[in-house]
């Protein structure tokens, strides 16, 4: 090895060379040195000369949220996270639904009246009310949007207005669900022919306006000035978008936001003996589903989706929630029309899941949980450890949420997956034999469509009712809980909605004490 | 050489390593999948030496079975950045002449890939695993020490030795396995040593942002990314994979200075900057 | 020279070249579409496609390639398919975030590489002197987020001197609060990047402590720190700060971890979000912006290189 000399001064390109100085070379050091400093002064100044200078406003409602939407457009992006913050407080339809409730309520209708035979409905359109470009609502707006909307409202015939005060729906078969649509985002009305950029901009008929929007920060909503109602009780209303949970809690106690909803469960313990936060936990329609894909084999047995319900202990998976959920047996949740209690059907009991798996003829079964990796860890490691109680080994794949979408919400090509379904109404969903399920029921199907051509509130209950009691038998997915989040509210908020906050916030009469 | 204190310290650290992972195939001292909601968090007692973590499972048993991970990602890395970092240096200093500029040009642009994006790729294709790991870290520092051995095969060509070995008529081949590569094989190893740190560190940092191993597949990265959100009701948790990945890591990088001194005399006296490859934070 | 430069400069532009296509295809690969992601779990395929359509994710990937390319060589970066706004004012905002960050943590890991480096070089072969290297050698071991959790500890949590994550909303508006986000995530990547780069001063003093100008001026009477820090640092100094250019860039990217960990809105953290919902515009844009600037710098060092070394000047290639 004596002639080698990877010690040797004999450059070779790249950094090796900088250890040799001489005077000339010295001086281009210097020059490249001060050259990076230049540019890198010049960065910052542009960068600082560019800041927004915007102060914290005073007097206002901070409400930290976990889940920011990717835009603002509320035609094109679904997802609670866009309806929580703009519907009713922005945007609004016909109808809404009464704050922290499912009940509906007239808002730019003054009224409505359903025909009979469920076919026809009239609204008496508000010709008061106003968009933030100035421009009063007209029934020609209201046409607009809902002929937009037509593909989210089901069945529809026609949508006209017979007179500059009216506007009538016409139905091709009865639908008990068309008002709750209408009260959500499919009954927004925009303003026709309006050119705003829907994405960053909004221009709606609500008692806010957009003020501004910090991508990855928040969202800033300001009363409207002559709004047509009731004057919007707040000045200002900030949404600060917190996903971390620690930080979340941080903000809450510092004051940097006034009301935090869904506070993670491991950290409620931090509220614990501070007088000036009360916590809420609020019922909502958000069913955690470890849904099986019930065409692929050994899944299509019952007798093994019913093994892998029954190996499922939910009182332990709300004990680690901390207590915020509730056990539920079927899609549909406590605060929805047609909930029965089915938590008894295959309900934990490990020695009967051992049973029919042995009785399926299944044995050393290994199944992939597909699951967002929005999600935490905890309930997924519970549900490795109770599955292995029976023998199943439960192998989890974490994977971004658009990979999601297509492998398992598009393509079904999944064992299990596990999300939370959070709209009201999910039952729909199961329904459906092309939905991600693979679920083909005859029996429900038909239920369900009983049900939408329901015309009184009670028949549609029960035939809601009747539904998930076949889903719930034919354990078509693991309900695993009713999560029922946690808010944490300063004491000097007063009328915040304490229901279903994960789909919206209705920032009606909410009031700041100063 | 291999006698000093730090190097019976780094191999005993990196044997420990080892000899864990393999007990891990037949003993265990719990089942570190057994969750109990009901016990989260507790505190280390004889029963649990270093306590539950969040879902209630024992810390000890996931810390043993997580060093599985980071045997397979160190070994796995190391392997796949050596073979890539080999194939690189080669094709671009002694290969055919007409492909050494395209090679130096393709390096240059790869390197500009931090490991992180390499990893997100192959994450997003085929979802977070150990794999993941080990082909983008492989691949991510293979490149790297393409570079560096690419540098170090042109340099060692250039010298008389080898210039006069050719002018007396020997073969390219022999030249390349005669007189370069026995020279080259200190910096080499050193690189491979490093790589080794690095791939763990990377384990951590890409476990991290989660493209690691999933959940079902405990590793030590995993570890204190699930306890970092109950960061300061729970400071304990994070400290024992913290401080396996450091002692693991640390022992792999004297390894490597105690093989370069013991490879190399000439390097004893004290490093070369230009050997000092300084690694951006992305790739931890 | 000249034709040594040009050539480089070639070798530049088809790095970019050969860049943009690596970038641009190999993101084709990803599963899932941004269209899926923006239309979620309540729409029907037809809106899907719909929308695919009109985001213009249907049309030949070549001619999206060339279009892409023709675009940035006009500097328009494009625009996100999900917010539909400008990718370059985006990142311009988040650079607010990102590039002080970078700074910051430049600047704390130079200061304890030179004052703990030059130091240890003074204490070669000595307690002292071992000490202090092997603490850096074991800090330079210690993975980034694990680093930011016990400084979060020690520095949030128990003593109470900083903020432990989040950035103000007012951003620089309110400059005091901004600061003081910053310090705790500097901190972090500085005191990990210091104890590697320590370790590149430390060799590099030690070489210096023996070269002819640091022992003409001891002979002249100077102890052997002074001569070491008046005579022998200058030009450490400058060879690390022009390696610190080369890092710069690779720093940018760096910050990612630290931005999660520490929950800052900044580049890192706006690539990880563009990966997420599939917004393959942006992602394309910010990966050749960084990718552009690492090779340019990269670049640049080696021209300086054949400028300051007249060996490789006359060297044939």
């Amino acid at each position: 090895m004596s002639h080698s000399e990877p010690n040797s001064q004999q450059p070779v390109e790249g950094i090796g060379a900088y250890q040799k100085r001489g005077s000339s070379q010295r001086t281009l050091v210097v020059t490249l040195a001060i050259a990076v400093v230049v540019a890198l002064i010049a960065v910052v100044s542009v960068v600082l000369i560019s800041v927004n200078t915007k102060p914290t406003p005073t007097g206002t409602l901070a409400v930290g949220l976990v889940l920011e939407p990717t835009n603002l457009n509320v035609r094109t992006t679904p997802g609670a996270a866009l309806d929580q913050v703009l519907l009713d407080n922005v945007y609004q339809g016909l109808v809404t639904l009464k704050s922290g409730t499912l009940e509906v309520v007239p808002a730019l209708a003054t009224e409505y009246k359903v025909s009979d035979d469920g076919l026809t409905y009239t609204f008496t359109v508000n010709t008061n009310a106003e968009f933030s470009s100035g421009a009063k609502l007209s029934v020609a707006d209201v046409t607009a949007s809902l002929e937009e909307t037509k593909p989210m409202l089901g069945d529809v015939k026609s949508v006209t207005s017979p007179d500059k005060k009216n506007v009538v729906i016409e139905l091709n078969k009865p639908n008990s669900l068309l008002l709750f649509s209408l009260a959500g985002r499919a009954g927004i009305i925009l303003e026709k022919g309006a050119t705003n950029d829907l994405n960053t901009t909004a221009n709606g008929t609500g008692p806010y306006e957009l003020d501004s929007w910090n991508q990855g920060d928040s969202i800033t909503l300001t009363a409207k000035q002559n709004y047509w109602g009731t004057p919007a009780s707040l000045e200002t209303a900030v949404f600060k978008y917190i996903p971390d949970p620690k930080a979340a809690v941080n903000a809450t106690l510092d004051g940097d936001v006034d009301v935090q909803t869904a506070v993670n469960p491991e950290l409620l313990s931090e509220f614990d003996s501070n007088e000036s936060f009360t916590l809420e936990r609020a019922a909502s329609t958000d069913v955690f589903t470890l849904a099986y894909n019930n065409e692929k084999v050994p899944l299509n047995d019952v007798r093994v989706r019913e093994a892998l319900s029954r190996a499922v202990d939910q009182k332990a998976l709300i004990e680690a929630l901390q207590g915020d959920g509730l056990a539920i047996g079927s899609p549909v949740t406590k605060i929805e029309t047609g909930y029965r209690d089915l938590t008894a059907v295959n309900d934990y009991d490990p020695e009967s899941a051992k049973k029919l798996l042995a009785d399926a003829g299944v044995t050393n079964l290994t199944l992939t949980m597909t699951i967002p990796n929005f999600y935490g860890t905890t309930i997924a490691n519970l549900l490795v450890s109770q599955y292995k109680e029976i023998g199943v080994t439960l192998k989890i794949d974490m994977v971004e949420f658009a990979t999601w979408l297509e492998q398992v919400y598009t393509n079904a090509n999944y064992e299990l997956s596990y999300i939370d379904h959070s709209e009201a109404g999910t039952i729909a969903n199961y329904a459906n034999p092309d939905y991600y399920f693979n679920y083909n029921s005859q029996e429900v199907q038909a239920l369900f469509a009983e049900a939408l051509a329901a015309l009184d509130e009670q028949t549609y209950a029960a035939k809601i009712a009747q539904a998930s009691e076949v889903i719930a038998d034919d354990a078509v997915a693991k309900w695993l809980y009713n999560y029922t989040p946690t808010t944490a509210l300063n004491s000097k908020v007063s009328g915040f909605p304490t229901s279903n906050t994960n789909s919206r916030i209705n920032l009606e009469g909410v009031k700041v004490a100063e | 050489m291999m006698r000093s204190p730090r190097s019976i310290f780094a191999l005993s650290v990196l044997a420990l390593v080892a000899l864990t992972a393999l007990l891990s195939l037949v003993w265990l001292p719990g089942d570190p999948f057994y969750a109990d909601p009901y016990r989260a968090w507790e505190n280390p007692s004889p029963s649990h030496p270093l306590g539950l973590d969040g879902s209630g499972r024992d810390i000890l048993s996931q810390l043993i079975l997580g060093s599985r991970v980071t045997v397979i990602v160190a070994v796995g890395a190391t392997a796949v950045a050596g073979v890539f970092g080999a194939i690189f240096a080669l094709l671009g200093s002694v290969g055919r002449r007409w492909m050494r500029e395209p090679v130096a040009v393709l390096i240059d642009v790869l390197i500009a890939f931090p490991t992180l994006l390499i990893a997100m790729m192959f994450a997003s294709v085929f979802g977070g695993s150990v794999w993941v790991v080990v082909m983008a870290v492989g691949i991510g520092f293979g490149v790297n020490i393409g570079r560096v051995m690419r540098a170090e095969v042109m340099q060692v060509a250039r010298t008389g030795y080898v210039l006069s070995a050719r002018a007396i008529g020997a073969s390219r081949l022999s030249v390349l396995t005669r007189h370069i590569l026995p020279n080259v094989s200190a910096v080499f190893i050193l690189q491979l040593a490093l790589a080794m740190g690095i791939a763990i560190l990377a384990e951590a940092g890409l476990s991290y942002l989660g493209f690691g191993a999933p959940p079902s597949m405990p590793s030590w990265g995993r570890m204190l990314a699930e306890a970092q959100p109950f960061l300061s009701v729970h400071p304990l948790t994070v400290m024992w994979p913290g401080l396996a990945i450091t002692l693991t890591v640390l022992a792999s990088y004297l390894l490597g200075d105690a093989l370069r001194e013991a490879l190399d005399p000439n390097l004893r006296m004290r490093s070369n900057p230009r050997k000092t490859t300084t690694t951006g934070v992305f790739a931890r | 020279m000249t034709r040594f430069i040009a050539i480089r400069l070639l070798y530049l532009l088809v790095g970019w070249l050969v860049a943009s296509l690596l970038i641009f295809f190999s993101l084709r690969i990803l599963p899932g579409d941004v269209a899926q992601v923006i239309a979620g779990t309540e729409s029907t395929p037809e809106q899907v496609e719909a929308l695919r359509e009109s985001l213009g994710l249907n049309r030949n990937p070549l001619v999206q390639y060339t279009d892409w390319v023709a675009g940035v060589a006009r500097f328009d970066l494009g625009a996100s398919a999900v917010t539909g706004s400008s990718v370059s004012e985006q990142i311009a905002q988040k650079m607010q975030v990102t590039a002080p960050l970078t700074l910051l943590s430049l600047l704390f890991g130079s200061a304890i590489a030179f004052s703990v480096g030059t130091f240890s070089a003074l204490r070669y072969g000595r307690s002292s002197g071992q000490i202090l290297s092997g603490a850096a050698l074991l800090v330079s071991a210690v993975p980034v987020v694990w680093a930011g959790m016990l400084l979060t500890i020690l520095l949030a949590n128990w003593l109470d001197w900083l903020p432990s994550q989040g950035f103000p909303t007012a951003g620089w508006g309110n400059p005091a609060a901004a600061f003081t986000a910053l310090v705790l995530p500097a901190l972090t990547i500085g005191l990990v990047e210091g104890a590697v780069l320590l370790r590149f001063v430390r060799s590099s003093a030690l070489a210096a402590l023996d070269s002819g100008h640091v022992r003409t001026a001891m002979a002249r009477g100077m102890t052997r720190s002074t001569a070491l820090v008046m005579r022998g640092m200058p030009g450490v100094g400058l060879s690390v700060i022009s390696l610190l250019g080369l890092q710069i860039a690779g720093l940018l990217v760096g910050a990612v971890i630290v931005e999660q960990l520490f929950n800052l809105p900044g580049v890192g953290r706006m690539l990880i979000d563009a990966v997420g919902n599939r917004d393959l515009p942006a992602v394309q844009s910010i990966l050749l912006v960084l990718t552009m600037i690492i090779l340019g710098v990269g670049t640049l060092v080696d021209i300086a290189h054949r400028l300051i070394d007249p060996r490789l000047r006359t060297e044939t290639k």
